[in-house]
């Protein structure tokens, strides 16, 4: 906002009438627009005050009838941000000070009138710098309250969600447990003789219920997942022993289908550490489809090695004869409610989570699945583990509202880690929440919310995460709120990928030697800083 | 004495909300030889269980009146801590196998359950109570 073309209101009191006049002179002239209401006393100064609003005052300092110092303090009590400005005969340096720490926004000494009209301005220049400067943190407060709500929101949906998933599939198994069950007493005879087709139609019955079950243990899982309530239990293990327990549960159903089923393992694997039940979901649900879609008289082989490309890895191969996938469905296949559509006609067998849940529950492990696959000769399925535990992928979450920047990050990250990205400080805060990441790097200038905001909220919400505050202004205002939510890496724009790896590798270990503390006194220079 | 024992039919409590998984369960046991009794709600378990002390209580977790874990923390206060307790629960809650374990639970199975996993599970923990010399005591005790 301009104050010298919009009207710009200015009270005078002065009870000199010369005085006053050659102030409304000088003030026309070099300040057009200036609207000056002139005052007589204190009075009338006090009414004027309490009646209208003002944009700057002027007050003579001192007069027979009052003293400009309580003129001060009444306008400090009824409009504390407005300029106060003293004009005075003469006015000694003590007293000046002495004006300036009642409140005065500046003195002007009467014989240096070419002073007025630059104090003046200079004086709305202030006020409207701190006008804005309050409004900031008024927002900045209001933003912090609104995140915090929305945060506590998605917390409780959370649970909410997962509260909502574990009665439903509570209150389906339990009529599913008695339909199986009778089904099976039924069928064991223990209640009269059956003959073939309906001892066939009932174990088509239970094939049934048994689907049925596992659709909702995945639902549960896959809901478990998407509210980072997913947790794995990692043991050291070996791999291809409980391939083949997982394996051998499958010989009568591969025997009806009259698929020869197969495995095949490596000498001399090492144990790896892995959570049993989940990497038994896995080679399950890929053994299961492998049965799926492959016709009668083909073979599905079982893999467990080490992975051709390093012994840091132990793959596991799912491959069959089956009818393969097309080139275009590959990529998708471990998409969440993706169905491969055989023919024309969507095959009508699963929800499409069984492939996501493989997909993430390895993810989860630090490993990686894929598919190679031949339409009309069969797939494979691959799956890697590492071998040691130090191996596993870490989660980064990269905060930049550049989308180059982000793009450039996380295809170098993803060699590495597990990448997620976030293009503001919001969006950054309900990943975390999805899950929390192990590392997160931090642009400070962001519309929106901005890096201290969002390090403040993460702070306040999942404690000492590793942070690496990525910036190209590692000095100034942000800077120095972003030092409150200390400790942190400072890593200086623009910073190589190869960099920034090497940075990532070390503060997720918590090794980290140049962390940022507030009042830290060992704090290094910026200019090494800067140089990482 | 130990001959005579041989020839009593073994007792199973069920304690089970649903009347249709407790009456699946019920055929099934009674196929296998078992003498079975059924409580709907925690409470009537406890009664039935102090009433007729049986060999083996299989209890869902989730009752009305009491969860199954509270059963078998009021059978432990009621002297019966010795009678195996074979837990079984549609519920996928994380932790819960855990909870029911560290109260001494025999076994524990998720709903639905493999009727010949259970059958096995069951016929081996009886074997070894009644093998084990303070179920003969209080056998011998309650022998009316």
């Amino acid at each position: 906002m301009n104050y010298m073309q919009s009207s710009l209101r200015i009270l005078h009191l002065e009870d000199n009438a010369d005085d006053a006049k050659l102030i409304r002179r000088k003030l026309s002239t070099d300040m057009p627009g200036c609207e000056v209401h002139h005052v007589e006393n204190e009075e009338q100064f006090s009414k004027a005050l309490e009646s209208s609003h003002w944009n700057l005052i002027l007050a003579d300092y001192s007069m027979p009838s009052s003293h400009g110092l309580d003129a001060l303090a009444l306008a400090r009590q009824l409009c504390p941000s407005t300029p106060f400005l003293f004009l005075s005969g003469m006015m000694g340096e003590e007293t000046a000070v002495e004006s300036l720490k009642a409140g005065a926004t500046d003195y002007v000494l009467k014989d240096r009138p070419a002073r007025l009209v630059p104090a003046i301005r200079r004086a709305l220049e202030l006020a409207e710098a701190r006008e804005r400067r309050e409004q900031d943190e008024e927002q900045m407060v209001r933003i912090q309250a609104e995140l915090q709500k929305s945060n506590e929101d998605l917390r409780r949906r959370n649970a909410e969600i997962q509260n909502f998933y574990h009665t439903l599939s509570h209150e389906l198994k339990t009529p599913l447990t008695s339909a199986r069950e009778f089904i099976s007493i039924v069928m064991d005879g223990l209640a009269g003789p059956l003959n073939e087709t309906q001892l066939e139609y009932l174990g088509i019955a239970k094939e049934g219920c048994d689907q049925l079950g596992a659709c909702m243990n995945d639902l549960l899982d896959a809901t478990r997942l998407d509210t980072g309530k997913l947790r794995l239990d990692f043991k050291p293990a070996a791999v291809e022993v409980l391939a083949q327990r997982v394996v051998a549960a499958f010989g009568p159903a591969a025997a009806r289908k009259q698929l020869s089923v197969r495995t095949e393992v490596q000498p001399g694997l090492p144990k790896v550490p892995f959570d049993e039940h989940r990497i038994a979901q896995v080679i399950s649900n890929l053994v299961s489809n492998a049965l799926k879609y492959t016709s009668s008289g083909g073979e599905i082989v079982i893999k467990v090695g080490f992975a051709s490309s390093t012994s840091e890895l132990l793959q596991v191969t799912v491959s069959d004869t089956g009818c393969g996938i097309a080139k275009e469905d590959q990529e998708r296949v471990f998409d969440r409610l993706y169905q491969v559509r055989a023919g024309d006609a969507v095959t009508g067998q699963g929800v499409g989570l069984g492939l996501y849940l493989c997909r993430e529950l390895v993810q989860l492990h630090g490993g990686r699945i894929w598919l190679e696959s031949t339409p009309g000769k069969g797939s494979a399925f691959c799956f890697v583990l590492p071998v040691t535990q130090q191996l596993l992928r870490s989660n980064v979450l990269i905060v930049d509202d550049d989308p180059v920047l982000l793009e450039m990050l996380s295809a170098a990250f993803q060699t590495e880690f597990n990448v997620r990205t976030a293009r503001d400080g919001l969006e950054a805060l309900k990943e975390m929440n999805r899950q929390a990441a192990d590392v997160v790097l931090l642009d400070l200038v962001m519309p929106g919310l901005d890096g201290p905001t969002t390090l403040k909220e993460i702070r306040k919400n999942w404690g000492a995460v590793p942070v690496i505050v990525h910036t190209g202004h590692v000095e100034g205002e942000l800077m120095d709120q972003v030092l409150t939510f200390s400790p942190f890496t400072l890593l200086g724009k623009p910073c190589s990928p190869k960099r920034l790896m090497e940075v990532i590798r070390k503060v997720e270990h918590g090794m980290d030697t140049a962390m940022w503390k507030k009042n830290h006194h060992n704090v290094p220079k910026p200019e090494f800083q800067h140089k990482l | 004495m130990t001959t005579y024992e041989h020839h009593i039919r073994k007792t199973i409590l069920i304690i089970e909300d649903d009347p249709k998984t407790a009456k699946a369960l019920a055929v099934r046991l009674e196929a296998a030889g078992y003498d079975v009794l059924t409580a709907a709600d925690g409470v009537q378990g406890v009664r039935l269980a102090l009433d007729h002390r049986p060999d083996l209580i299989i209890s869902d977790i989730w009752l009305p009146a009491g969860i199954g874990l509270s059963v078998a923390q009021r059978l432990k206060r009621a002297g019966l801590g010795n009678i195996p307790v074979v837990f079984m629960t549609a519920s996928k809650l994380p932790g819960l196998k855990e909870a029911a374990m560290q109260l001494g639970a025999a076994a524990y199975f998720e709903k639905p359950y493999d009727p010949e996993a259970l059958l096995r599970t069951i016929t081996e923990i009886i074997d070894r109570t009644a093998n084990h010399p303070s179920a003969h005591a209080q056998k011998q005790g309650i022998a009316v």
